[in-house]
């Protein structure tokens, strides 16, 4: 019933939940309220009832006259009792019920009626009946008032007429002094429930505000338990990556350490602890040269750790290295190496994968001595066989019919070819497993072609077939001389096998990129397609009816394969049929020094600067250029001459708005150092004539001057590290030159390639931004060099092909990768030339700044993901001390 | 100087047969036949042969110790010997020459250009 005076608020929306809670809590309160104020009213009706009875005992007296002393107390005490029995029994009954309201709201006005009565209608004792109001006012609600008023009133109104003396103290009081009692009455109701109205406002309003905060509190405790649990869950997953991974990292068969890039091990997994017989805290901190005696018969020391962190290969993959390993409690094992950089929010690490090859190596070893053992058996007996017939068809045992000499021959001869196939599968089995020596050395490849024709002459002469040299390269490889004579003559006598009489085989070395490229042609009936990959495979052979394959072992061009790439080339054929063929191989031109750092990127590049001002020296050097730039500025041209003469700088930069002769005539000089040095590179800021300074010009700014367009020149003029690298592939040498001088003008750094093998290489070295390709390369194809490519790691660089011939859809498809556009050199222009260049360019910047170098990341995905874990492990930590904290709060 | 007297030790008595026929037969030397490195030493000492031709694998005593033994006899240690081995391993053959052989002929051989084999060793040896 209370209710009533709770209303939803017009303007808030409350959830109803609140709503109803607000209500419930009013309700409470009230209740509580009214139950107390009728325990209080419980102890009042005694109180007054007793007063009473005293009371009357003592006025009796001088009381009502002819009314006996004990009549009236006796009245008092009856008539108080029958008043206040009622309400205590309410209260006893329904305590805070409405109708106890209503009762005890009757009662205490009959009491009042009772002590007025008993005072003799004292008009003292009228404030009775306000005091009692005020107190009816304790029940917050105005209908016991209301029913007080009305008693009261009628009491009035009735003893007035009836008994006037009980009440007003008089026994003729004027007919309207009950209304004026009654008057009193409403006047004091008035103000009451004035204030019982605001009261149940305010409880109202906190009933509200007590319903939000409870809501809000759980909320908040939904909140945190949700929450709690969700970290808990996600901690859990976490550990139980964690944990698998660190199992896998334990319980891995390999070692696996990480290293500083100053060489001190940071973590090692148990396997690493049994394979070197250290426990973990022995070697943590120590530098790698405790576990790893050398590398690739380089001692591995803290001062030789360096060389080897910083080989090239190591930057872009996994370098796999044989070595050998110190162990504490074995002593010296061989191992094998996998080293890879792994990048953890900027800092560097090596992770060492360590693998023990004392097994593998005892097994080499007794492999080898197997081969060995029965090349020697298989000999002995042989021997025995070889020389018998040789014996016999030398005549040394006497005269032979011409059949039996016959039969002998061919005996002998296939004693020769087995004791040929047995060497063979010897030689090839020592280069397969690497056991094979080579002793490498300077050789010149117009020598080993004479070599080769020397060898062969002879058999060239048997089967009428000239032999010719054709173009031989100056530039000298390393390489067995023997070895790779070995493989010349073997595919020259092939060659010559092959021929028809009275052809010719053309032998050649040409340097191809860093590598010399030997061919040997032949015109004689070609090689299927299909058939050409099977050549270098073992016991193969193309055509098993040809009789003349029979003199061969089937070897042959499986070894001369393992020497070649043994010498780290690679070999191959091209033939067509009924055209012939032609043989080749590739060998390095001279073994890099892989552990030669560059001493280019060393080199500090010098700017002048001529400006009167400070302009663009401040910005140059305050902001923007690279850390291997020195600036020297110089006020005018005077001066810049002598700054040039003792310094030759890199780069002038002109930053005068009017020049003058002088200004011109230095630019003339320039010219004339520059075409004689290839230096200094003239920009002009601003200001200038371009055509004085044209053959140098590399880019021009017209004043106001364009900070990153000033950069940018800047940087690339100075070819500085932002500078994008593009690899050209095109065999054809006045088209590639045409395209790398386009490109080189417009500001890119280029590299070449002749041939798809030697642009594979580039792409693992140089890692272009972009490679122009061609289709028709000598060795592999645009579509071969584009699968090779989608394998590895550059599998991201845009691609620009740029063919002579115009391309299918299907060819197309076979082409892309990521980034591709297609050019066809008759149809486009040199700007579409660049501005495909541009585009794709871009789009590997874009790429390049979203790290979606995936493939590298994925060869670090172990450790980062442990780093992950670790990072997630700190960062849950925080997140749960902050919702205890959160929580805390709350509860307080 | 011509060879005249060849020592051929070989522990396997077909292939000594066979080298015999064709030293007496193709070269027309005095041939002696040996089976182990002890004998050799002893009719080394006894016959003083132009040339020695040794095998490398033998029981009881290889090649190389045979060389080595035949070193350290005064009389015979000047005579040219020839390793005559069914190993091709490089560096085998590369340590054999180390030891002071005059050169090596691998099995199987061809008999009927042994000696000749065996002249153009020796004579590189001496010229030497």
């Amino acid at each position: 019933m209370f209710s009533t005076f709770l209303k939803s608020p017009k303007d808030e929306h409350v959830a109803p939940s609140i709503y109803a809670r607000a209500l419930y809590l009013f309700d409470e309160q009230k209740r509580a309220i009214c139950v107390r104020t009728d325990k209080l009213f419980a102890g009042l009706f005694l109180l007054q009832w007793f007063v009473a009875v005293i009371w009357s005992a003592i006025s009796s007296s001088q009381g009502w006259q002819g009314i006996s002393f004990h009549l009236q107390v006796w009245q008092t005490a009856v008539l108080g009792g029958l008043i206040v029995s009622m309400p205590l029994y309410y209260i006893y009954k329904r305590p805070g019920a409405a109708i106890t309201r209503q009762v005890v709201a009757v009662a205490q006005m009959l009491c009042s009626g009772l002590l007025i009565a008993a005072s003799g209608g004292r008009m003292e004792t009228h404030f009775h009946v306000f005091g009692s109001l005020a107190f009816l006012a304790f029940y917050r609600d105005w209908r016991p008032l209301i029913m007080a008023s009305v008693v009261t009133t009628l009491d009035n109104l009735l003893r007035g007429f009836f008994l006037p003396g009980t009440i007003y103290g008089v026994n003729h009081p004027e007919l309207w002094r009950w209304l004026e009692h009654g008057c009193w009455v409403v006047f004091c109701d008035v103000f009451l429930m004035v204030s019982i109205r605001q009261s149940i406002k305010d409880m109202r309003l906190m009933a509200h505000r007590q319903a939000e905060l409870e809501a809000s509190k759980n909320s908040i405790e939904q909140e945190v338990v949700t929450r709690t649990a969700a970290l808990k869950l996600s901690e859990q997953n976490l550990r139980d990556s964690e944990a698998t991974i660190r199992a896998i990292f334990e319980t891995a068969a390999d070692s696996i350490v990480t290293v500083s890039e100053n060489g001190s091990i940071e973590t090692a997994n148990q396997t690493c602890e049994e394979m070197f017989g250290y426990q973990f805290h022995q070697i943590f901190g120590k530098h790698i040269s405790t576990l790893i005696g050398s590398f690739e018969d380089q001692p591995c020391t803290p001062d030789s750790w360096p060389k080897l962190r910083n080989r090239g290969k190591l930057r872009h993959s996994t370098l796999r290295l044989e070595g050998i390993g110190n162990s504490r409690s074995r002593g010296k094992f061989p191992i094998e190496i996998s080293l890879s950089y792994v990048d953890l929010k900027g800092r560097k690490l090596i992770t060492a994968i360590i693998r023990d090859s004392s097994e593998r190596k005892e097994a080499e070893k007794r492999v080898s001595e197997f081969y060995s053992i029965v090349s020697h058996e298989l000999r002995t007996p042989l021997t025995s066989i070889r020389g018998s017939l040789g014996l016999i068809e030398g005549g040394l045992t006497g005269d032979l019919s011409t059949e039996t000499s016959e039969l002998v021959g061919i005996a002998r001869e296939s004693c020769d070819r087995l004791i040929r196939l047995i060497n063979d599968i010897l030689d090839l089995k020592k280069l397969e497993s690497g056991k094979f020596e080579f002793h490498k050395m300077e050789a010149s490849p117009a020598e080993l072609l004479n070599m080769a024709i020397a060898y062969t002459s002879g058999m060239a002469k048997d089967r009428g077939v000239r032999l010719e040299v054709g173009w031989a390269t100056q530039q000298s490889i390393m390489a067995d001389m023997d070895r790779v004579n070995q493989v010349l003559v073997n595919l020259v006598s092939n060659a010559i096998k092959f021929s028809p009489r009275g052809s010719a085989v053309e032998l050649s070395a040409t340097t191809c990129g860093e590598s010399v490229r030997f061919a040997v042609r032949d015109s004689g009936k070609g090689i299927p397609l299909s058939d050409q990959h099977k050549l270098f495979n073992k016991f193969q052979q193309v055509d098993s009816s040809d009789r003349r394959q029979q003199e061969g072992t089937g070897l042959g061009l499986a070894i001369c394969k393992a020497i070649i790439e043994q010498h780290g080339g690679t070999i191959g054929v091209e033939s067509e049929q009924e055209k012939g063929s032609t043989f080749w191989f590739m060998v390095p031109v001279s073994s890099q020094d892989t552990f030669a750092v560059t001493a280019e990127s060393e080199k500090q590049s010098l700017v002048l600067v001529i400006e009167e001002g400070q302009d663009i020296s401040q910005l140059l050097g305050t902001r923007f250029l690279p850390e291997n730039c020195r600036i020297i500025r110089a006020q005018n041209s005077e001066e810049a001459t002598v700054l040039i003469a003792e310094n030759l700088p890199d780069m002038v930069i002109f930053n005068v708005v009017e020049p003058n002769e002088s200004d011109f005539e230095l630019q003339e000089n320039l010219r004339a150092i520059g075409a004689k040095s290839g230096k200094p590179v003239v920009l002009l800021a601003s200001g200038g004539d371009e055509t004085h300074t044209a053959p140098l010009l590399v880019d021009w700014h017209k004043a106001p001057v364009h900070e990153g367009q000033l950069l940018a020149g800047v940087k690339r003029a100075l070819g500085a590290g932002n500078c994008p690298t593009v690899l050209v592939v095109e065999d054809d040498y006045s088209t590639r030159k045409t395209v790398v001088h386009q490109l080189e003008a417009h500001g890119v750094r280029c590299v070449e390639a002749a041939c798809g093998e030697e642009a594979l290489r580039l792409v693992d070295s140089e890692s272009p931004q972009l490679i122009v390709l061609d289709i028709g390369l000598p060795d592999i194809d645009g579509f071969e060099f584009v699968k090779n490519l989608k394998e590895g790691v550059s599998r991201l660089t845009p691609l620009l092909i740029y063919t002579g011939r115009d391309l299918s859809a299907d060819e197309r498809r076979l082409l892309t990768i990521g980034f591709t556009r297609y050019l066809t050199k008759s149809k486009a222009s040199q700007d579409d030339l660049l501005n495909a260049v541009d585009d794709l360019l871009l789009h590997m910047r874009q790429v390049d700044n979203a790290d979606t170098k995936s493939d590298e990341l994925a060869k670090h995905v172990i450790a980062e993901k442990i780093q992950t874990l670790v990072i997630s492990d700190s960062e849950l930590r925080e997140s749960l001390g902050s919702v205890t904290q959160t929580k805390e709060t709350i509860e307080r | 100087m011509p060879i005249q007297k060849v020592l051929l030790v070989d522990d396997d008595p077909r292939i000594r047969k066979i080298a015999q026929i064709s030293l007496e037969g193709v070269g027309g030397w005095q041939v002696s036949l040996v089976a182990s490195g002890f004998e050799a030493i002893e009719v080394a000492q006894r016959e003083k042969p132009d040339v020695i031709l040794l095998d490398v694998m033998m029981p009881e005593m290889d090649g190389p110790t045979t060389l080595a033994k035949i070193r350290e006899v005064e009389a015979i240690a000047s005579i040219p010997v020839i390793f005559f081995t069914a190993k091709v391993q490089k560096q085998e053959l590369d340590s054999y020459l180390a030891l002071g052989a005059a050169g090596i002929i691998s099995k199987p051989f061809d008999p009927m250009k042994l000696p000749s084999e065996i002249t153009e060793i020796v004579e590189r040896h001496l010229g030497n």
